[in-house]
């Protein structure tokens, strides 16, 4: 039932963004009966694109140090609030982006048949995406999106649309019989949307927390200390809280 | 091919003056020359940063550089908790040197005072976040694994000791191998023996008394100390080297494909 508010409160949003006159687009999966896809000049294959694409070779940049950013995976065992092969792209199409860097958001609503907790968190490792698209490289940043579009993928017509298209391939064909369906969420160029689109997604991070706050709190104990934690003789006990508030901080994210 | 694994994290150790660095750059070498791995160096030698030189890859910041900016920060109150937090990822990534066949990475030498501990355990966590977009890690270590284990990563797939011809150096790998099973997590440890000539019978004999098992045995090969002495960077070694090949014929072995 909260996964379907959720869900509910951002299409709504969606809706409400492209009624104030934001650019959104809405594209379906156009992939064939064997799950390949249908009139592409790019490849994509599992393992096949491990390119390391270097500054030089950049087209364009979605997120990254100085821009906002998400990447939410979000899997659901009821697969009936996904629509499957859907693609939105609330912001620009590639061809319309003169900037290198953009602000970019993503998240994926993935179907899942019963799953363990090591297969959702499988799910949530992006590089076999990264690995599978040519022109394409993603570095996991928790939570955050940081990618590079090479500037021959760009010329050969690399879109968010291709994007989308690839990434529900890449989902289905790597986890055959876990994953029903996939449903893509892009935003781009709008750090405003960006930002409600975080806040709003807050309720999933939420239970993301819970879960991982037990885990937080034991390992927070066991930091490795040079003083044996005797903080009343510790030349450096200003530095030391400074530094777990940071640590606990980003474990939190 | 495919790996079992990934990544395949393979720490490199040893006795100072053995040759860790440059079996650590002839194993990255045969890795980028033979195989489409994403590969990722580690120079996680403080006192003897070598292996940017070795391969031609010199990272603009390194982690202790990081780290004392990060200690500054949370301290100065610079930023808050919360900005640090979201963009200390960012900056590691950003300091990884990248080129077509690998990315190398540098730890750095000490840039003063300031409590390592949550520091250490902070970047320690960041960099295995780092890792699992590589296939394969390779870290230079300095002479044990103390310092890997402080800053780098808890756990690793393999450790491949490196020992020349000496006593002494199987000595220390032996060292090294007890504090291995004590401090550090690992699936496989081996040695490789290194500027091998003669007769190397008594080494083998006490490789066998301290059970290391042996991965590789390395040629002499003068072509590496031509490339020294000329200040070539050892990455450029040609493929007929004789220590190149060996590598090259074990390579499967060691990445367990």
């Amino acid at each position: 039932m909260e996964n379907k508010i959720t869900i509910e409160k951002l299409r709504e949003f969606l809706e409400q963004e492209q009624n104030s006159g934001k650019t959104l687009f809405s594209y379906q999966s156009r992939l064939n009966q064997n799950n390949s896809l249908i009139d592409s000049k790019l490849k994509i294959g599992s393992n096949k694109y491990k390119e390391i694409i270097l500054e030089e070779e950049t087209g364009l940049e979605l997120g990254g140090m100085n821009r906002k950013s998400f990447s939410i995976i979000f899997p659901i065992k009821d697969s009936q609030l996904i629509k499957h092969g859907k693609i939105t792209l609330l912001g620009k199409e590639v061809n319309k982006i003169t900037e290198p860097t953009i602000d970019f958001g993503m998240m994926l609503l993935i179907g899942i048949n019963n799953a363990t907790e090591k297969e959702k968190d499988e799910l949530k490792r992006l590089n076999f995406i990264s690995n599978g698209i040519e022109g394409f490289s993603i570095r996991t940043i928790p939570r955050r999106f940081w990618c590079r579009i090479s500037k021959s993928a760009l010329q050969k017509g690399f879109s968010f649309e291709f994007l989308g298209n690839a990434i529900i391939y890449l989902y289905k064909r790597k986890f055959k019989g876990l994953v029903k369906s996939v449903e893509v969420i892009f935003i781009n160029s709008y750090p405003s949307s960006i930002e409600q689109f975080i806040v709003l997604s807050s309720d999933i991070f939420s239970k993301v927390k819970e879960k991982w706050k037990t885990k937080i709190d034991e390992w927070r104990k066991r930091i490795d200390c040079d003083y044996d934690w005797g903080c009343e003789i510790c030349p450096y006990r200003e530095e030391c809280y400074g530094v777990k508030q940071v640590l606990v901080s980003r474990e939190e994210i | 091919m495919e790996l079992k694994k990934t990544p395949l994290i393979i720490a490199i150790a040893g006795k100072g003056g053995v040759g860790k660095t440059i079996i650590t750059t002839l194993i990255a070498k045969a890795i980028s020359t033979s195989y489409k791995f994403k590969l990722l160096l580690i120079d996680a030698d403080p006192t003897h940063p070598h292996l940017s030189k070795m391969v031609q890859l010199v990272p603009e910041k390194s982690l202790e550089k990081i780290r004392s900016e990060l200690i500054d920060k949370s301290i100065s109150k610079e930023a808050d908790i919360q900005t640090i937090a979201e963009t200390i990822d960012f900056e590691v990534y950003s300091a990884i040197k990248e080129s077509k066949g690998f990315s190398l990475f540098s730890i750095g030498q000490p840039e003063g005072p300031g409590c390592f501990c949550p520091s250490n355990a902070l970047l320690r966590k960041v960099i295995e976040s780092i890792s699992n977009d590589f296939d394969v890690v390779l870290i230079d270590c300095e002479a044990g694994l103390e310092q890997i284990n402080r800053m780098v990563i808890r756990s690793v797939d393999i450790i491949l000791i490196v020992s020349d011809i000496s006593l002494r150096s199987i000595e220390t790998a032996k060292s090294i191998s007890e504090s291995a099973k004590k401090f550090t997590q690992y699936r496989k440890i081996g040695v490789i023996v290194n500027r091998v000539k003669g007769d190397i019978n008594i080494i083998l004999d006490k490789l066998k008394e301290y059970d290391l098992p042996l991965f590789a045995l390395i040629p002499e090969d003068e072509l590496i100390t031509k490339f020294d002495l000329e200040g070539r960077a050892l990455i450029k070694i040609p493929e007929d080297s004789v220590s190149f090949q060996k590598i090259t014929d074990n390579i499967e072995k060691l990445l367990e494909i």
